[in-house]
């Protein structure tokens, strides 16, 4: 039987890596990698089928962007349409008999943001020079405790907060097909994974956003 | 559950690796694509509202050229006919002024006839005078009293007559 939370480890030199999840995590990027092939594989001036269906989400994220960070964020496309596609593929896939969500797995999710966390400071870094640090210390000098404890707070909320939902939601599809009688477990399953559809789209969009809101202060030029 | 290991380096790497395959074969090509429409999209949009500015520049110096033309054409009926005016106007100068010469050339004439005239029959006055005085003399009368009742005769007619005579 599927055992809840309990990872296949493999070692490999004294590292231990979590089979199962970066399995599906290369599924995973095979199946963005295929829509983005399908997508551009034709690019043509009115498109039609997968580049028009990837185009939306393109137009969209470029649409936040936008009006997040300006024309300045507009080099960043292709990190955040990566990272929506990719969490968005990655938390259908659980959703699939056999198959787990690579963000059912904390390291998955924790390293999505402190990457996020990384881009922030160099950019922040590359853009403002030094005078990017001077931020911890606003709008005075002792604020520096608390823009460190945001500091840390938020790629811990980007990371458990589509850890802690794609979890409970493949949690709850083995859950509900064992608490009721065979005859009936398809009902709430169903509807379970309809709303578990939903979710998981919500949290990649969530997740894409607050990066884009966070990245959004190191990508302007402060003017002094 | 929550069991953080190497995995977590591996992942940060996986993902870097799809974003630099899909930004160098996916997303660049496809927001070249995207921003190559917008581009034609905003420059038709501008040709449009260019040619549309010129169609109406054109439409507004037609007129005008039609406007003028219009003014020509008046200007050009005002002066046929102020200038028909003024030959119409000559011409009934001239033609009476012709008349008026016509005029006194006859009066002209009329005078030459008459004096024409009246110096003839002063000569057939002074014949018929001679005759009449033959005539006289044939009657014994004196000399005296014969160019007396001539010359009675002949003042009596210039006084009377001659001045009067029709033409």
């Amino acid at each position: 039987m599927h055992q809840i939370g309990v990872r296949e480890v493999v070692e490999i030199g004294g590292f231990h890596f979590n089979a199962e999840t970066i399995l599906m995590t290369w599924i995973t990027m095979a199946i963005v990698i295929l829509i983005a092939v399908l997508a551009t594989r034709h690019l043509k001036e009115v498109p039609v089928g997968w580049q028009n269906a990837v185009e939306a989400v393109v137009n969209l994220l470029q649409g936040q962007m936008d009006a997040i960070m300006g024309p300045e964020g507009r080099s960043l496309a292709p990190l955040f349409i990566t990272m929506f596609l990719f969490l968005l593929i990655a938390n259908w896939l659980g959703l699939c008999p056999g198959m787990a969500s690579p963000t059912n797995d904390l390291n998955t999710t924790l390293g999505m943001a402190i990457m996020v966390s990384l881009v922030i400071h160099g950019i922040g870094l590359a853009k403002q020079g030094v005078s990017h640090l001077g931020h911890f210390f606003q709008p005075f000098a002792p604020f520096v405790f608390l823009n460190l404890i945001e500091e840390v707070s938020r790629p811990a909320t980007l990371a458990f907060r589509l850890f802690g939902n794609i979890l409970a939601g493949e949690v709850l599809i083995i859950i509900l097909l064992q608490l009721i009688p065979w005859y009936l477990n398809w009902a709430p399953s169903c509807i379970w994974l309809m709303f578990s559809i939903f979710v998981g789209a919500i949290q990649a969009f969530v997740f894409t956003m607050l990066s884009i809101t966070y990245i959004a202060p190191s990508v302007h030029v402060h003017h002094k | 559950m929550i069991d953080l290991n190497s995995t977590f380096f591996v992942q940060i790497l996986n993902f870097v690796v799809l974003l630099l395959v899909l930004k160098k074969f996916a997303w660049g090509p496809l927001t070249k694509t995207l921003q190559e429409r917008s581009n034609k999209i905003a420059n038709t949009i501008q040709q449009a509202d260019e040619d549309r500015a010129k169609a109406s520049e054109l439409k507004k110096d037609y007129e005008g050229q039609l406007t003028d033309a219009r003014r020509k054409a008046q200007e050009i009926m005002d002066a046929a006919t102020k200038r028909s005016e003024e030959e119409h106007q000559l011409s009934v100068e001239n033609t009476r002024h012709e008349i008026e010469q016509m005029k006194k050339a006859a009066q002209a004439q009329i005078q030459r006839d008459r004096d024409l005239a009246a110096k003839q029959l002063k000569g057939e006055m002074v014949a018929m005078s001679l005759a009449a005085a033959s005539k006289l003399l044939a009657k014994q009368m004196d000399d005296e009293a014969n160019a007396r009742l001539v010359n009675d005769f002949i003042s009596e007619l210039e006084k009377d007559k001659i001045g009067d005579l029709p033409c």
